[in-house]
């Protein structure tokens, strides 16, 4: 347990707390282009599909960073506990951190008087933060390019914006007239699976080091 | 033997990212892109006239159809008091206070020439007549009414004076509104069949078939070009840091000068050339067309359009990224990359899809339209040339930054105000 304590404590005072910072910095630049004041549901829905959804790309891809450098590779090899509990750790972490930063953009949505289904949104910004992310955490672990991890999901958020919603079938991330529930639903299992691959192939490949 | 050095370097360093995973997801996506935008849009042929007279939509110069088409949308957000605006692409509403709705009532009563209660008696008339049809096999509810809209602007109005009152209320409502001059410079409207055979015949008499595809195909891979070429620049200088390659390289006796320019050369040749390549498809179909129209096909255009259109793009997105990532030698460039071309995409939101100005993504959105690209030209080509002559010097800045840290200094190892003074 304590071993755990200290392992969440050093991953988010060295490597999620500059991404939760420019979350929090991109988040905070909201008002000066998007309206976040007296929407209806719909432009609510909008504003947090094509802009708070993002923050699931970046703070799931800090799950690999640390690892990028072969000596922390190496250190965490060394140690006694498994690295598929690290890595389990490092994404409960962001996870929790994308849930606390999204409920914070709500309450400051609910305060500008904006209208809003709170379970079912907050529901629909989770399913794409996750599933974003979570195609950003496979390609880390695949090919081991932090930037790949960034260029692939956010493409896939741009493709979403510009390419008939038909191709996407069920992965479409964004809602026509209301929060399509068995579609977010999808997403979320697709995100979740990818999660999974992605720590086991992270974990092979760590492994192979020795 | 300084000349035969740099293209050995660059040569070198051509094959480094022939072999890397990135350039052919670029390719792959920059293809799906084109393959899912590119198409889906009729193709130039001879309009027919038909019973439904609908011939596509014209964005119109005729200044009363602009004064009258924005008294319709001003006279609807008024009397919702919700205006609608889109400073970033996103939807934006105000609502005004009372002080300003009076003010845009007062703006109202001269456009119109009536009085409030007198317009809005109209206007109830108006919308009495209203009523829905539904379309029994699409299933479509269409609005339609035996009246026209009553209310258009009194004709003892100037344009210039029009244009004034709409920039008070655009002052009240913000950036991005439906009173900017942006806005209103892209009010479309129906077009007639002889509007739509004369746009035709304009396209065939001046042979600007290819030249219309080629447009297109600039607009839609501007967008693509205005992101993917960044993460070339971050990865490069990342993954020299990761592997500790800069104090390898920083030690040769090679010029900052030859290092910098062979690298940037390399990821703007390697970027640009599969958008050559793919610019084919278009081109192919561009031919198709002319011939189907009896035109003959000017087969160099598309790569003129490459060069002078895209090239900048490229040139400067490489230019913007690898800077910044020399300079901070970390992921945050990712972040500024992202920024820039959110804002790029996003002003081209409220400019309208036919706009060049300043921006690093000009939009070419439509099929033809010869003449409002001829509008546009004298800006397109000044705003390629600003960001060319930009990259340039974005170039130089990064030898300048390159060869101080080759020498130890700006180093900044995360904190941001450690050694750069001296």
């Amino acid at each position: 347990m304590e071993n755990c304590l200290s392992i969440l404590k050093v991953n988010l005072k060295h490597n999620l707390v500059y991404h939760i910072l420019c979350c929090i910095i991109l988040l905070s630049l909201a008002p000066l282009f998007i309206g976040t004041e007296n929407l209806e549901q719909l432009q609510t829905i909008h504003v947090v599909e094509k802009y708070l959804s993002l923050i699931g790309i970046i703070l799931l891809t800090t799950v690999f960073l640390p690892d990028t450098n072969i000596e922390i590779r190496e250190l965490i090899l060394s140690k006694k506990l498994s690295s598929i509990k690290i890595i389990g750790l490092r994404i409960i972490q962001a996870i929790f951190f994308i849930l606390i930063i999204g409920f914070g953009f709500f309450v400051y949505l609910k305060i500008g008087n904006c209208e809003f289904n709170l379970p079912l949104l907050y529901f629909d910004f989770f399913a794409n933060s996750i599933f974003l992310g979570s195609i950003a955490l496979l390609l880390f672990s695949i090919f081991d390019q932090p930037v790949i991890a960034y260029m692939i999901p956010f493409m896939y958020f741009v493709a979403n914006i510009f390419i008939d919603s038909k191709i996407f079938s069920s992965w479409y991330l964004f809602s026509k007239q209301e929060v399509a529930i068995n579609e977010k639903i999808i997403l979320i299992i697709t995100g979740f699976i990818f999660i999974l691959i992605a720590i086991l192939c992270r974990v092979k490949k760590v492994n192979n080091l020795f | 033997m300084v000349i035969l050095m740099f293209f050995s370097l660059l040569r070198k360093e051509c094959e480094m990212w022939g072999k890397n995973v990135l350039l052919y997801i670029f390719i792959i996506m920059i293809f799906m892109f084109y393959t899912t935008q590119m198409g889906s849009e009729n193709d130039i042929s001879k309009p027919v006239e038909n019973n439904d007279g609908y011939y596509g939509y014209n964005i119109t110069t005729d200044e009363t159809d602009i004064m009258n088409e924005t008294i319709y949308t001003l006279v609807r957000e008024y009397s919702n008091n919700s205006y609608s605006s889109y400073p970033l692409m996103f939807y934006k509403e105000k609502k005004l206070s009372p002080k300003e709705s009076d003010e845009v009532a007062k703006i109202l009563e001269t456009l119109l020439g009536k009085d409030e209660t007198q317009w809005e008696s109209d206007l109830d008339e108006y919308y009495n007549s209203v009523s829905e049809k539904k379309d029994e096999v699409t299933g479509i509810v269409e609005v339609v009414s035996q009246q026209t809209f009553p209310l258009c602007v009194d004709s003892d109005v100037k344009y210039s004076d029009f244009l004034a009152m709409m920039s008070q209320v655009e002052s009240y409502v913000g950036n991005g509104s439906n009173y900017s001059l942006a806005s209103m410079q892209n009010i479309a409207v129906p077009m007639t069949y002889q509007q739509a055979l004369e746009n035709y015949e304009k396209t065939i008499s001046i042979n600007d078939v290819a030249s219309a595809y080629a447009r297109l195909f600039c607009d839609y891979t501007g967008i693509l070009l205005g992101i993917v070429p960044a993460f070339f620049a971050i990865t490069r200088v990342y993954k020299d840091k990761k592997n500790q390659v800069l104090q390898v390289v920083n030690c040769k006796k090679v010029s900052t000068l030859k290092l910098v320019c062979s690298k940037y050369l390399a990821m703007v040749i390697m970027t640009f050339i599969p958008v050559l390549i793919l610019s084919i498809l278009p081109l192919i179909h561009a031919t198709f067309v002319s011939n189907i129209n009896g035109v003959q096909t000017q087969y160099y255009i598309f790569a003129i359009y490459c060069f002078g259109w895209l090239l900048p793009t490229i040139l400067f997105v490489v230019a913007f990224a690898y800077f910044f990532a020399s300079l901070f030698e970390n992921l945050l460039p990712i972040l500024f990359s992202i920024l820039l071309w959110f804002v790029s995409i996003a002003s081209s939101a409220s400019t309208g899809l036919i706009n060049a100005g300043y921006n690093l993504i000009p939009r070419f959105n439509e099929l033809g339209s010869y003449d409002k690209f001829e509008k546009i030209l004298p800006q397109l080509i000044e705003n390629r040339i600003i960001y060319s002559v930009a990259s340039i010097l974005i170039v130089g800045i990064i030898i300048i930054v390159v060869s101080k840290k080759r020498v130890g200094r700006l180093q900044f190892n995360g904190k941001l105000f450690k050694h750069t003074k001296g």
